[in-house]
């Protein structure tokens, strides 16, 4: 099968500090792929030149074929490591809006994992507490049968016992032929659900491969493994 | 899409607005009947001659400060209806933008959906600002006046003139003038995240750059406007050099072509200026996009 996404040399620089250096990867449908890395390692960066917020310095990223852009985001369901929705919004609206903008987004699947986040849809948006906020905009996220899911840190705001409803929500509501992409550096809470892992470390890919890889090879998890690779 | 956007835009906006503009008409009402009230206390208090009673001490002092009140809220409202337009799209940087910007929208309908409504807001609260001025009007009994403006314009038809060309003329100026103000604070804010580190000091800078760059394009303009004129014979020639007449200066044949002449210059000027502003902030938003 073709790959959901591919990079090739990409690279973005601010000014004269290098976020991604020669990036080259390709992103198979089907799988959890956990975008690894400390701070400051280019998780965001990669997610946000794939969600087309960002232009990239040098190389490409092509997703379905394309360069990010209009055609890219009707298939692309992106979750930004912010709340974006104007505070003035009743949680209904944002689900309105998701409704109206994207064609494939499920209505009926969104006030449902709503309900079962005990969310108030008439509550306006500004009203709730920052997890919250999360949760609504991940409902909105996941609710999208899309073909690539780009989630970045989508449990880093919530307490552990919504981190577990998270997982599953994503496990349970993603399109199985997409793929998604969790950046986060909560590995330990993450590593369950994930199929691959990328590693990145200063803007470099340090390793890209399949979790169960990495169990065969170092009889270790991909916690202790990623504490090993990225030890101060 | 862009019916989607606009309709978005207008949710977003209408709330501040509706209520600027009640609070607008409210306050002229308010005026109005003071004037009105003071009219008939003023005609009726001539025949008096003791010092002022405490009546017409009370209502000066409440009509003075209703007065100062209206005046500020005029302002207000043609100032905060720039304040929503431009803080608007700068919000569209900074994180509304991670929703915006994944929207499956192409650059062309965001600027387009944001200039749309920035512009129906700009007609509204100008509208609405005459509409409230009208109501001081009918306070002060000058509405009776009104009537004589059709009178004065079939009287200029009547001379030869063409008044309907003025109008039509001055509406699109006023259109165009808006369109070019607003795609100039879209053009900075634009840029601004590209040219310092903080985004509201680069939007701020690229304004001021942008701002003194349209003065100089405005100076030539006015100067390239004069030096055509001098040349139409009937109209500024013979009247510099001191054989015209301020007459033969406004008769209507000259006096149309040389409205034609001005506004029209004007007009393509806006027009020009707005695509350039328009493909700047197009190529920023697409080339040069950098959310915080």
């Amino acid at each position: 099968m073709s790959p959901v996404l591919k990079t090739q040399g990409l690279t973005k620089q601010y000014g004269s500090m290098v976020a991604l250096n020669n990036i080259n990867i390709a992103l198979e449908p089907g799988r959890i792929v956990g975008l690894l890395g400390p701070n400051g390692s280019g998780k965001t960066t990669f997610i946000k030149m794939a969600s087309g917020l960002l232009a990239p310095t040098g190389g490409q990223i092509i997703i379905g074929g394309m360069e990010p852009g209009p055609e890219t985001k009707k298939f692309v369901s992106y979750l930004p490591d912010r709340t974006y929705f104007d505070g003035w919004m009743k949680v209904r609206d944002c689900v309105k809006m998701f409704a109206d903008f994207y064609a494939d987004f499920d209505q009926a699947k969104a006030l449902d994992m709503l309900q079962s986040l005990s969310i108030d849809a008439n509550k306006r948006f500004k009203t709730l507490s920052k997890g919250t906020q999360e949760k609504v905009q991940l409902a909105m996220v996941m609710s999208r049968k899309a073909h690539l899911y780009l989630l970045d840190e989508p449990i880093g705001g919530v307490d552990p016992a919504a981190r577990d409803f998270i997982l599953e929500t994503i496990i349970r509501n993603y399109n199985e032929q997409g793929t998604v992409v969790i950046s986060t550096h909560l590995i330990y809470d993450i590593e369950r659900i994930l199929d691959d892992v990328i590693f990145l470390m200063n803007g470099y890919v340090e390793r890209y491969t399949s979790v169960d890889q990495i169990r065969e090879q170092s009889g270790k998890s991909v916690d202790e493994v990623f504490r090993e690779a990225f030890r101060c | 899409m862009l019916g989607k956007l606009i309709k978005y835009e207008f949710n977003a906006t209408s709330r501040m607005f509706v209520l600027m503009y009640a609070a607008l008409l409210v306050l002229a009402g308010v005026n109005s009947v003071l004037i009105a009230i003071g009219s008939s206390i003023n005609s009726g208090s001539t025949s008096i001659t003791s010092a002022p009673d405490l009546i017409s001490i009370i209502y000066n002092t409440i009509s003075g400060l209703m007065a100062t009140v209206y005046v500020i809220a005029l302002a207000g409202v043609a100032v905060l209806t720039m304040v929503i337009i431009v803080v608007r799209f700068y919000r569209m940087f900074g994180d509304e933008g991670y929703l915006w910007f994944t929207l499956p929208v192409t650059p062309n309908q965001h600027v387009l959906g944001k200039l749309i409504v920035s512009v129906v807001w700009s007609i509204a609260s100008t509208l609405v600002i005459m509409v409230s001025l009208g109501l001081l009007f009918v306070g002060l009994g000058w509405l009776g006046e009104l009537w004589r403006i059709p009178k004065a314009i079939s009287d200029l038809i009547a001379f030869g003139y063409n008044p309907l060309l003025w109008f039509i003329l001055l509406l699109v100026l006023m259109l165009t003038s808006v369109v070019a103000s607003v795609l100039m604070f879209y053009t900075a804010i634009s840029i601004g995240p590209n040219l310092t580190k903080s985004r509201l000091g680069g939007s701020v800078l690229a304004f001021v750059i942008i701002y003194f760059a349209s003065q100089i394009i405005a100076t030539i303009q006015l100067v390239s406007l004069i030096i055509p004129l001098s040349y139409i014979d009937e109209v500024a020639l013979p009247y510099s050099i001191g054989i015209g007449t301020p007459i033969e200066l406004l008769a209507p044949s000259t006096l149309d072509q040389t409205i034609l002449w001005i506004f029209g210059t004007y007009i393509v000027g806006y027009i020009v200026v707005s695509l350039v502003y328009y493909l700047i902030t197009r190529y920023f938003m697409t080339k040069k996009l950098n959310l915080a």
